[in-house]
């Protein structure tokens, strides 16, 4: 457990990102040539997010803080990845501790931010509580199953997260707190601006299976090859 | 209101309304489902489960929240008692006078009383049972008065089912106006009601309102304390009217004050109560008074895997015998270790085991009881 203010967090997990993929370098299919994917992400029709569970909520009625919150619907956040490919987990497995990439998922304001982050396998996510009340983290997903208990303001606890997979997260004390993190088993995946307009550069040359993600929706699968020095354009529609 | 013709609407409901809250966009609605297997001793005693009789229950809960306005809110809940007995619990409306400072809620709602009420559902009771408090049920009923010292005395450690009544009872539903509201860390209740908090009544059975208040403060994020008082008359005259005539109900009545501490840290939850309560029945000399404590922790030891033991205790005040004076009723207390394992975010399976004792005369009654909860909730 960290004991590290936000502000010097995140900048601390920049500097580590940087540091820990410059000392990795690029993976080494990008050296016989590269290109890029870029494309545009659409939902057809917004998605409500169902996941908060009233009943547990019924606590907070009867305490008299809570009013019936207006609808929510799933924040725009598309993960765009290459699958069956590996190239740098092994790298990251190997790394010390403090080599390993972090990334933080805030708890502000009684949500997760961000909602959604994409990570690589091995790396570490921090959950600092920036909130003024307890909040609990956990996860029963079978990717990484944990549970951080309650902490006050101003703390933070990490998990590392080596296998590959989706992990649902909430907060066991404010039920309409959720979150997901997607561990991919290679770097090539990026998310979505407010747009739903999306790039992946440095990809290797060949043909991959690019797959994009949203909570809550199947996933959509398509093929695609990238030519050295090309860009290359690829949409998805979400019905 | 025993009938099925209740039962399948309610649970069609329960399965049907969640996804189509998406476009009720200011309703939402939450159900939850509770299968209890339980076995227990045969001994006459208030604790006595089912006549000793293992059998299963299921309970299932509805709850709706609508926001029909900025200011204005709606809270409703249903219940299935065993599967067939339709009860509404909680119909209110709240209205926000100034903010989260003073609101002003009117209807049927949870009595805000010490800090079990608002966590009774199976998850977020880290047990199997109520607290002591709710569940033993005294010799006190709510339609028939102890002609003397002598009659009270002669039925503790019976069986007191039915209209025994709990020093705050079971279902603490109370009908009525509040005015509750938070202040930087205190929040307060201030309310009029039917009856009393051991026998809450949807209309007024006596001249006697109950009087109720709520003090808490949080100073400091893992520390929550409070202080509750209630006053009001617990008879049910109505159905004393053909016997005794010339009874005056009001006079019939219960003060209940309480303090309650809540401390968490990490994967370690505890909470604590203290309540004292005062009956009043005319043909006692003396007033009946009991104090009882709850004492109840949680610790998670994995993931999905938490330990929780409850200790609860009532002692009660002496009155005159015939040569002495005794307790009006035995002490007893009750310990319950218990288990909960989360089968999923959305299902809790929890086993515990009741350990019932009450000193009287006669020895300890075989009344423990063992308890397998399953609960799923959307």
């Amino acid at each position: 457990m960290l004991l590290l203010n936000h502000h010097r967090f995140l900048h601390l997990s920049r500097t580590i990102l940087l540091c820990f993929f410059a000392a990795a370098g690029p993976p080494a299919r990008a050296q016989v040539g590269s290109g890029q994917l870029r494309g545009h992400i659409e939902l057809k029709n917004l998605v409500y997010d169902n996941s908060r569970i009233v009943s547990k909520e019924i606590s907070a009625i009867y305490q008299k803080n809570a009013a019936p919150a207006p609808p929510v619907y799933e924040p725009l956040n598309f993960v765009i990845y290459l699958d069956e490919i590996s190239l740098v987990s092994p790298v990251v497995a190997t790394a010390k501790p403090a080599a390993r990439p972090r990334f933080v998922m805030d708890q502000k304001g009684l949500t997760f931010v961000p909602h959604v982050l994409p990570i690589l396998a091995g790396s570490t996510v921090e959950f600092p509580n920036s909130d003024p009340v307890y909040h609990s983290v956990f996860s029963f997903s079978k990717t990484r199953t944990f549970d951080l208990g309650r902490y006050p303001t101003g703390r933070s606890k990490a998990i590392t997260f080596n296998q590959p997979g989706l992990v649902k997260v909430y907060c066991d004390m404010h039920s309409q707190m959720n979150a997901f993190i997607l561990v991919l088993a290679n770097p090539y995946f990026t998310l979505s601006d407010e747009n739903g307009n999306y790039t992946l550069r440095d990809i290797p040359a060949g043909a991959y299976k690019v797959k994009a993600w949203f909570a809550r929706l199947p996933e959509k699968t398509a093929t695609v090859t990238i030519r050295s020095g090309e860009t290359t354009t690829l949409d998805f529609v979400f019905q | 209101m025993k009938t099925y013709s209740y039962f399948i609407p309610l649970f069609a409901a329960m399965i049907l309304l969640p996804p189509r809250a998406a476009s009720q966009p200011a309703i939402a609605v939450g159900g939850m489902m509770t299968a209890n297997f339980i076995s227990g001793g045969d001994a006459e005693s208030s604790l006595r489960y089912n006549n000793g009789w293992p059998g299963f229950e299921l309970v299932g809960d509805l709850f709706m929240t609508a926001r029909i306005s900025d200011e204005l809110s709606a809270f409703v809940e249903v219940e299935t008692w065993r599967g067939w007995e339709l009860r509404i619990y909680n119909a209110a409306l709240t209205y926000k006078i100034s903010g989260a400072r003073l609101q002003i809620e009117a209807g049927k709602f949870v009595a805000p009383f010490g800090n079990f009420l608002p966590r009774r559902f199976a998850p977020q009771n880290f047990v199997y049972s109520y607290p002591l408090y709710n569940d033993y049920r005294t010799g006190l009923t709510v339609n028939n008065t102890p002609g003397s010292n002598a009659a009270l005395l002669d039925g503790r450690g019976k069986l007191h089912v039915g209209d025994g009544l709990a020093v705050i009872a079971r279902n603490a539903y109370i009908t009525g106006f509040q005015f509750f509201g938070q202040l930087g860390a205190v929040g307060y209740h201030l309310g009029l009601a039917n009856g009393a908090l051991s026998n809450p009544t949807n209309i007024s059975e006596n001249k006697r309102p109950m009087l109720f208040g709520r003090l808490h403060v949080q100073p400091a994020i893992s520390l929550k304390l409070g202080v509750s008082f209630a006053n009001g008359g617990y008879l049910n005259s109505a159905l004393l009217k053909n016997t005794q005539p010339d009874l005056q109900p009001e006079k019939y009545g219960q003060t209940l004050a309480g303090v309650d501490v809540e401390y968490s840290r990490g994967y370690f939850v505890f909470y604590g109560e203290g309540i004292f309560s005062r009956w009043k029945s005319p043909s006692i000399r003396e007033d009946l008074e009991t104090l009882a404590f709850s004492a109840e922790m949680r610790y998670k030891i994995l993931p999905r895997l938490f330990l929780a033991a409850r200790y609860g205790r009532m002692n009660f005040s002496e009155i005159a015998d015939s040569q002495s004076r005794a307790p009006w009723e035995f002490p007893v207390w009750r310990l319950e270790p218990a288990i909960g394992y989360h089968l999923s975010r959305h299902a809790l399976l929890k086993a515990a085991w009741q350990i019932n004792r009450t000193d009287r005369p006669a020895g300890d009654p075989a009344d423990n009881l063992v308890a397998i909860q399953m609960t799923l909730f959307y």
